[in-house]
């Protein structure tokens, strides 16, 4: 199918992408939906990363692609087995091409949001606010891509809304600590552009403590601690 | 360990899995390009090995319909009130049956576009066989779509007697077409 042919579908009629699960569908159409997802994702790290210079962006170009796929992709197995669990049954080419379907629509969407972020951060935006408005923008692109992902679990079966919401939940949280592991995305103003920051606490306690800062609320300044592999080394 | 050492280890661990499940399906038969989908997203591709290859039957004029109405039987199986009425794999037979009249088909009508065979007396006769041959595969996906009604009467009344009944008249109707197309 030819890219742009795609692209409209994906947009228009995700659940028709989805719903043509079989394996064929799968090999015909996973790589044009890899490569809109990756190419969305990779247009809107360019602009995020823009305010701090053109090596920051082609590091968070490179990683929020890695931030699209990873999660949904690490999760599959455990919607799968959760699915069954709960009595619902889907094919495991229906759950993989649902998936890269949701995940090109919203590659597309985060290429659209890319110039819309692009302004505020070329205007030096404050830094919290900055990664505020990038935590926002990323949630509502994601959005369609766990939409069209929960419509692939087939309606029936009294525990349906079990597997949806538990799907839900397991790509959310995943997807906020990968987030947090991969950053920064925003560079901070007098930091070192870097390509990884050290393995610092969790995400919860950093959106916390940013809405805080966001505010102006200094008080309670947040210190991060080392954890997982790092902790012998920062501590 | 630094962080960009750990990335690297999990991200080199990540692509050697995804090569080596994009490489067999390469052996397998599959698209190049969906192996070097499978490099990257291989998590989303495991269904595919083990798959019948894309390969063997080429794309003939009834290939969308095909697959769209596998797609919607297979989903229609899928649902917990149907599940273990039809076992997902009794349905590759007639698929594979349909699709090699499909492929077989589609070789009719490149030869056909020649003018050359278009205009010897002989190809009469071969549309003729080919429109016979594209009314017998319309019949089977006709019904296809009647197996997917009964379906429904099943998860009502719960007789799948018929149901088995008219996937095994199906089969051997597909079987069929290996004759009628040759």
């Amino acid at each position: 199918m030819h890219l742009l042919t795609l692209t409209t579908q994906v947009l228009r009629d995700p659940d028709a992408v989805a719903g043509s699960g079989d394996d064929h569908a799968l090999a015909r159409l996973a790589p044009p939906l890899l490569v809109l997802a990756v190419g969305g994702a990779a247009v809107l790290g360019l602009a995020v990363g823009a305010s701090a210079g053109p090596l920051q962006s082609v590091y968070a170009a490179v990683k929020l692609p890695a931030l699209f796929l990873v999660p949904p992709l690490v999760v599959l197995p455990l919607v799968h087995t959760f699915a069954e669990a709960c009595g619902v049954s889907v094919p495991w080419s229906r759950l993989g091409i649902a998936t890269l379907a949701g995940l090109a629509r919203s590659g597309l969407l985060a290429a659209a949001a890319a110039p819309v972020l692009w302004l505020p951060f070329s205007l030096d935006a404050e830094y919290h606010l900055a990664v505020l408005a990038f935590v926002a923008t990323f949630g509502l692109v994601a959005l369609p891509a766990l939409a069209t992902l929960s419509r692939a679990v087939p309606t029936g079966g009294r525990l349906r809304w079990v597997a949806v919401l538990g799907t839900l939940a397991m790509l959310g949280l995943v997807t906020a600590q990968t987030g947090w592991l991969l950053r920064p995305f925003v560079a901070r103003p007098a930091g070192v552009v870097a390509f990884l920051r050290p393995v610092e606490s969790d995400i919860f306690s950093a959106i916390g403590a940013t809405t805080r800062s966001a505010t102006g609320d200094y008080d309670d300044d947040w210190q991060p601690r080392g954890s997982g592999l790092n902790r012998t080394v920062r501590e | 360990m630094s962080p960009s050492t750990l990335a690297m280890m999990l991200g080199a661990g990540w692509l050697l899995v995804g090569i080596g499940v994009g490489g067999l399906l390469l052996r397998q038969g599959q698209p190049t390009s969906a192996a070097a989908a499978a490099v990257l997203a291989w998590p989303a591709m495991v269904s595919l090995l083990g798959a019948e290859s894309m390969d063997a039957p080429g794309a003939g004029p009834f290939a969308v319909k095909i697959t769209a109405a596998f797609a919607a039987l297979r989903a229609a199986l899928a649902e917990p009130a149907l599940g273990g009425v039809v076992e997902l794999n009794s349905l590759q037979g007639i698929e594979r049956s349909l699709r090699r009249a499909d492929a077989r088909l589609a070789a009719v009508d490149r030869l056909l576009e020649d003018p050359v065979v278009a205009s010897d007396a002989g190809s009469v006769r071969l549309i003729t066989a080919r429109a016979h041959a594209a009314d017998e595969v319309e019949a089977v996906l006709r019904q296809l779509l009647a197996v997917r009604v009964q379906l429904g009467l099943v998860a009502l009344a719960g007789d799948t007697s018929a149901v088995r009944a008219h996937l095994g008249e199906l089969a051997a109707r597909a079987q069929a077409l290996e004759e009628v197309t040759c």
